[in-house]
């Protein structure tokens, strides 16, 4: 695997979870989220994590956005290691890579209006400060993921989730990200809900050359939506190559199964 | 029917209004002690000693053995249980914060330190304590406030502790972490205004059981000293004559009664108000 091609991949990760320790604090019982994997994403395309509950893959979408730490491997941005990185450098791939939650509702304080919740990344990041500005380039993003004005003083528990799904995706834009690590962002959404908002991550993919790293257990969606697809199975990747590929003609008995589920 | 549910919907807080007036009676007993005093709380007036209250027109509640008269002593006091009660709440709730939310924050060693220090706090009687610290720091209104801050240090550290650790798991912290927020600016954006309605609710609740342990102090001889005017202290003079002049001991005794009860029920009551608020209103 070749680092320089990819904005942010992941090598020989591993992540272990200590359940129980015995009495001098050595781990007895020790579960293996993620075993060994090697991930990768380029400039501009959507790598799908496809895989059922269980499977790491929301783990590994941490971990490369290094939420969590592995137990071992190293996640790479622009092929630089990010835990070698300096923190200028660091504070650059916080900035370049976000998140999109599974609960839009959630992943916003309740305390903050709309205002404050997209004022609150532009901030910490040291993008730019409160003024004019500011508030301009608020209702930009706004208008960009198809809402109104009007909502940037509601709070978050008066939007459905629609609406919070679309604030947490200008969240995630408003700092200009070269990646943007979507984890299961439609399955706490309406059928109908669903299809607007894989439409709006289309449409922003092509006119602000975001890489998307989306992970959903759906592979109909998955397919949908990429380019290439990693198929998880038990914290292994089972099988890789372009969504097409997998999608038509599926290699592991697994893949087939997840296919015809998602067919039915 | 319809004036069934209108009733229910608009249920009245009992203890806070009860609370909220018992306070402000308090507090405006306080303010008018500065403009206008019956007497002077502190002057001797021997041959007018133990009147009893109604015997004389000018002295309301009575006069003490020394011929002060108790209605100004009473209002006097209420400035040191007022001054010392919330003051030292005030203190030891932001030192309690600023400890509970580093140790919750750093999960290191130091945090251990912090809460088991904490622990071991809180496993002396509070009495005890405030006795012993104000020992330490000298008696007298600045001691009692030291002492009482420390006592309440306790109480705040353990709640803000776990309140964080309660509110560390939601997804918006996780949120907030994948755009690099400060530990500091965690704390200070999201933990706080998360836990201000337990933290107010706290403060009051503490308020009372602060000026619970300054009249303590106070009757113990540790507080505020002669001749000033303290309630606990008022409670502590009338021990020798209670007996034969009961009246010396109630009127501070109701004055400490009505006073904890408000901030009690100001808590209760603003508890009830906040938590029923929460999930309609935002």
């Amino acid at each position: 695997m070749n680092k320089e091609d990819y904005v942010l991949c992941g090598e020989n990760i591993y992540k272990e979870y200590i359940l129980a320790k015995n009495l001098i604090g050595k781990p007895i019982k020790v579960f293996k989220s993620v075993k060994g994997i090697e991930l990768g994403v380029k400039c501009g395309e959507t790598l799908g994590v496809v895989g059922e509950s269980g499977s790491g893959k929301s783990t590994t979408g941490e971990i490369l956005g290094d939420l969590q730490k592995p137990t071992s491997g190293n996640v790479y941005y622009m092929g630089k290691n990010i835990s070698e990185m300096t923190d200028e450098e660091y504070r650059k791939y916080r900035g370049d890579v976000q998140f999109i939650f599974q609960d839009p509702k959630s992943s916003m304080n309740p305390k903050f209006n709309i205002y404050e919740v997209l004022k609150e990344p532009l901030i910490t990041l040291g993008i730019m400060s409160e003024g004019e500005e500011m508030d301009n380039l608020i209702k930009d993003y706004i208008q960009k993921v198809g809402l109104d004005e009007d909502i940037l003083n509601k709070y978050p528990s008066r939007l459905s989730g629609g609406q919070c799904q679309r604030i947490a995706i200008a969240r995630a834009l408003i700092v200009r990200p070269k990646v943007i690590i979507c984890d299961e962002p439609v399955s706490a959404l309406d059928v109908s809900v669903q299809a607007q908002i894989l439409n709006l991550l289309r449409d922003l993919q092509k006119e602000l050359k975001i890489a998307y790293i989306f992970i959903s257990h759906d592979i109909g969606i998955v397919n949908y939506m990429s380019d290439r697809i990693a198929v998880m199975y038990l914290g292994e990747i089972i099988e890789t190559g372009t969504a097409d590929e997998v999608f038509a003609t599926p290699k592991e008995d697994y893949t087939k199964k997840l296919i015809s589920c998602a067919l039915i | 029917m319809k004036k069934s549910m209108n009733k229910s919907r608009k249920k009245w807080n009992v203890s806070l209004a009860i609370g909220t007036v018992l306070i402000l009676a308090v507090v405006i007993v306080c303010i008018v002690s500065f403009i206008y005093m019956p007497h002077d709380p502190i002057e001797m007036n021997t041959t007018l000693n133990f009147l009893r209250p109604g015997a004389n027109e000018s002295y309301i509640l009575g006069t003490d053995n020394f011929g002060r008269d108790i209605l100004s002593r009473i209002m006097m006091g209420s400035r040191t249980v007022l001054l010392v009660g919330v003051v030292s709440t005030a203190f030891g709730a932001v030192i309690g914060i600023i400890l509970g939310g580093f140790a919750a924050m750093s999960k290191n060693i130091v945090s251990s330190i912090i809460m088991r220090f904490v622990d071991g706090m809180m496993a002396f009687p509070g009495i005890l304590l405030a006795m012993m610290l104000v020992l330490v720091v000298g008696r007298g209104e600045k001691g009692s406030i030291v002492a009482i801050a420390m006592f309440i240090v306790p109480t705040f550290a353990r709640l803000v502790y776990s309140m964080v650790l309660d509110t560390e798991s939601m997804l918006f912290v996780k949120a907030a972490k994948s755009y690099g927020i400060t530990k500091r600016r965690l704390f200070k954006k999201h933990y706080i205004p998360l836990m201000a309605t337990r933290l107010i609710t706290q403060f009051s609740s503490s308020i009372a059981h602060a000026i619970m342990v300054e009249t303590s102090l106070s009757f113990l001889g540790l507080g505020i000293q002669a001749p000033n005017a303290s309630w606990g202290l008022m409670l502590n003079e009338s021990r020798k004559y209670f007996l034969t002049y009961p009246y010396l001991a109630v009127a501070p005794g109701i004055a400490i009664v009505f006073t904890v009860l408000g901030f009690n029920l100001f808590g209760d009551g603003l508890n009830e108000l906040l938590e029923n608020g929460k999930g309609g209103k935002r």
